[in-house]
């Protein structure tokens, strides 16, 4: 009795799932889209209670997720939808990412044709029961967690980036002789390691650091990101990671520090292996021991004699 | 900001050390759209911040994946040099580069250092008697007359003291961005020294001239207490208001007084004077309340419409013009906001004139704009929204999970029409991704 209550309530939230994404305007049925939203709730919660499940499911982008898989389905009501919806935010996101017209049409024309099955390829197509290749949406991959606007843009930065990579890896020889690179020799990488002490204690310091304020120092740091993009992504005020960099650098270098200290340096030494690295220091042995090497070919009185009569001359 | 040691750039670019626990697999996307729109549990954000840590393509991913800045209107550049830059540093140092010191969020603090420079200066160039500035600060919080009025019944007062108590009250009178600098002048004023009496007699007549000018319609922006009038500049851009404070304050009660219905409901306000666009053409000597009755008289709902259009259109040329490099044209400036006490004003023309767009109970506390969406929070949870740049409002009520914000919002943030997010006094988060319409405590 109590197992055909529980099914029972089971059934109740998954109707009300159902009417709440709309699916049935795009003739996905009840069981369709239970079946779907219980794939879903395994990908991300394997072992979840049947509340958590239901508090999973219904925390879904369950409109758009049917709109999603209606598209993946062949749908056409729903493939009108999406484009009236999508089309015109799908260019502007990517003219958004590229910043260049020609680049965002490319990228959008692309994406489209990978939402829409067109390009075949072996990990998006599948062998029918007659052997043709069955189109296969990237729709599919949706999956509700966010909107699917934001789905469509992650998924076009990601595009981008790849893209670029593939870019930067294929630079044709015309282009390098052009940029007088070709055949040049990569810039010799001054080999200094830094001291191993310094580096176990920033290690160890940055280990101690909240993943969020990693976060905010790879971001700021590393990629130059601006403050307002780093609190948009966070979802905090642009005040507060100012506030909180502040916080972060300053602990850091403390936490340094105090890690050189624990490996037996003094405050003084500590002090300078963190204000002075070795790698800052740009000397070119090379040159300097060639300099040094040239024999003397006139004695120090000419050279004063000529600067003399050098000094005169511009008189 | 501060900076690092340059060790911790590269121990960061090198990641963590093997073990830590930091090597997980790259986030989907949908988990990534998850992350940046702040819908992931506890437990799996900080899973996929651990993996942001160490991953500089994931992380490029998400800054990319936000969306601009409704406000954001950046031309389109070509890539640099890309054989050199990662592709985020394009997008970076575009959206850096572009980034102008003109954009009315700088000008906003310039304007108000500016205000708070000016009017000490004032304050120590003619130091008054305390006396007289606190009849001055009593008088301005228990009357109820327009300042015009104030200031007319001063001049008809031959005390030699009257411009100086004027000069204050019209200070009181003028809109405080953001709610700073509120009674400042009353703290630091003392007496002044007999050896500065004739300089102050000097000011006295200097700014009766001044005040007459004003009163009769004829000056507007004249800086008080004898400043000349300077070639353009961002500190002249702030002596405006304070001077033309007595005249915005007198629109705005104009304003209240033709839609006092609808204030008090505060429901829906609706602007019907929306077509009077602020500009810095002095104020013609006809009285304003007659101008009001016969604009109310001939105002029909196409003349509304126009009106509406015109505001946005306005609205949507200054943000246009507001990232150029060059010094944006008056006419061009994007739209200002101020808070002052219980009412929102605006100003289309860098503060040269102010409008009160949004009356309230109780006080507001702070503002959010990105376009034409404008929301106002203030105590107890009161919170407006504008989608037409402050023609009209509704008073929202945000709630979650039978939970009503009753706490005083501090700070809003509005990254889209859509999405905004709330910030209360005891640091609570409220954020709508729907334009206000379902809420989502955190």
């Amino acid at each position: 009795m109590p197992g055909s209550t529980q099914s029972g309530r089971e059934e109740d939230v998954a109707q009300s799932l159902y009417k709440r994404s709309g699916a049935a305007t795009y003739d996905i049925s009840a069981g369709q889209f239970a079946a779907i939203l219980e794939e879903i709730q395994r990908k991300y919660q394997p072992g979840a209670s049947t509340e958590q499940a239901g508090a999973f499911c219904a925390n879904l982008r369950l409109e758009e997720l049917a709109l999603a898989r209606a598209c993946a389905g062949g749908h056409e009501r729903a493939w009108e939808d999406f484009i009236s919806r999508y089309r015109h935010k799908l260019h502007s996101m990517a003219l958004h990412i590229t910043r260049d017209g020609g680049h965002a049409s490319e990228l959008a024309d692309s994406l489209f044709a990978d939402l829409y099955g067109l390009n075949l390829r072996s990990d998006h197509c599948e062998p029918g029961a007659d052997g043709v290749h069955v189109r296969r949406s990237k729709l599919i991959f949706y999956t509700g967690r966010g909107s699917l606007e934001g789905w469509l843009r992650t998924v076009l930065a990601q595009e981008f980036i790849n893209r670029y990579r593939k870019q930067k890896r294929m630079v044709s020889l015309e282009e390098q002789t052009e940029e007088g690179a070709q055949f040049a020799a990569a810039e010799p990488e001054p080999v200094c390691t830094p001291d191993q002490r310094l580096e176990s204690a920033t290690d160890q310091a940055l280990a101690e650091l909240s993943s969020e304020d990693r976060y905010v120092l790879a971001s700021y740091y590393l990629d130059g990101r601006t403050l307002a993009e780093i609190a948009r992504t966070l979802g905090l005020h642009e005040s507060s990671i100012s506030r909180r960099l502040d916080r972060v650098s300053d602990g850091l270098r403390k936490r340094i520090l105090a890690g050189l200290r624990e490996r037996g340096m003094s405050h003084g030494q500590a002090t300078e292996a963190l204000e002075t690295d070795v790698r800052d220091v740009q000397l070119d042995l090379r040159r300097r021991l060639t300099q040094d090497s040239k024999p003397q070919s006139f004695s120090i009185r000419k050279v004063s004699a000529k600067d003399a009569a050098g000094d005169g001359n511009h008189a | 900001m501060p900076e690092v040691p340059k060790i911790v750039h590269d121990r960061l670019r090198a990641g963590l050390p093997e073990g830590t626990g930091q090597e997980t697999a790259h986030p989907d996307p949908n988990q990534l759209t998850a992350f940046a729109e702040q819908a992931l549990s506890t437990a799996e954000r900080e899973s996929v911040l651990q993996h942001l840590t160490a991953c500089g393509d994931c992380r490029e991913a998400v800054a990319l994946s936000i969306p601009p800045m409704e406000g954001d209107s950046r031309p389109i550049a070509a890539p640099e040099d890309e054989s050199t830059v990662s592709a985020g540093a394009i997008s970076s140092r575009a959206t850096r580069g572009q980034r102008s010191w003109f954009a009315w969020r700088s000008l906003r603090w310039a304007a108000l250092a500016a205000v708070i420079a000016v009017a000490g200066g004032i304050l120590l160039i003619h130091p008054g008697n305390p006396n007289s500035v606190r009849e001055a600060t009593q008088q301005s919080t228990n009357t109820v007359s327009t300042p015009k009025e104030q200031i007319i019944a001063k001049q008809q007062a031959p005390a030699p003291d009257s411009a100086l108590d004027a000069i204050r009250l019209e200070k009181k009178s003028a809109p405080a961005v953001r709610s700073f600098g509120r009674d400042k002048e009353s703290g630091l004023a003392h007496p002044a020294p007999p050896a500065e009496r004739a300089l102050i007699a000097q000011a006295q007549s200097e700014s009766r001239t001044a005040f007459k000018d004003l009163a009769s319609g004829k000056v507007v922006g004249v800086a008080p207490s004898g400043l000349a009038p300077q070639a353009p500049s961002t500190s002249e851009m702030a002596v405006v208001p304070a001077a033309s404070g007595p005249v915005m304050a007198a629109e705005a009660r104009n304003d209240l007084a033709l839609t006092g219905t609808q204030v008090s409901d505060l429901k829906t306000i609706s602007k019907a004077k929306a077509a009077k666009t602020e500009s810095n053409a002095p104020p013609s000597p006809q009285p304003s309340e007659d101008l009001d009755k016969q604009q109310s008289a001939t105002d029909t709902p196409a003349r509304r419409q126009r009106a509406v259009a015109n505001m946005n259109a306005v609205v949507a040329n200054s943000r246009l013009t507001a990232g150029k490099s060059d010094f944006p044209q008056p006419a061009q400036y994007p739209a200002q906001w101020a808070i002052h006490g219980n009412d929102l004003q605006r100003s289309l023309n860098s503060g040269a004139a102010w409008k009160t767009v949004l009356h309230s109970d109780r006080a507001l506390l702070c503002y959010g704009t990105g376009g034409n969406e404008v929301w106002v929070g203030g105590k107890t949870g009161d919170l407006f929204h504008s989608a037409n740049g402050g023609v009209t409002w509704t008073q929202v009520h945000p709630s979650a999970q039978e939970l009503t914000l009753a706490e005083d919002i501090t700070s809003i943030d509005v990254y889209s029409p859509s999405q905004v997010v709330l910030f209360t006094g005891d640091s609570q988060s409220w954020s709508s991704a729907d334009g206000g319409k379902t809420w989502e405590k955190k």
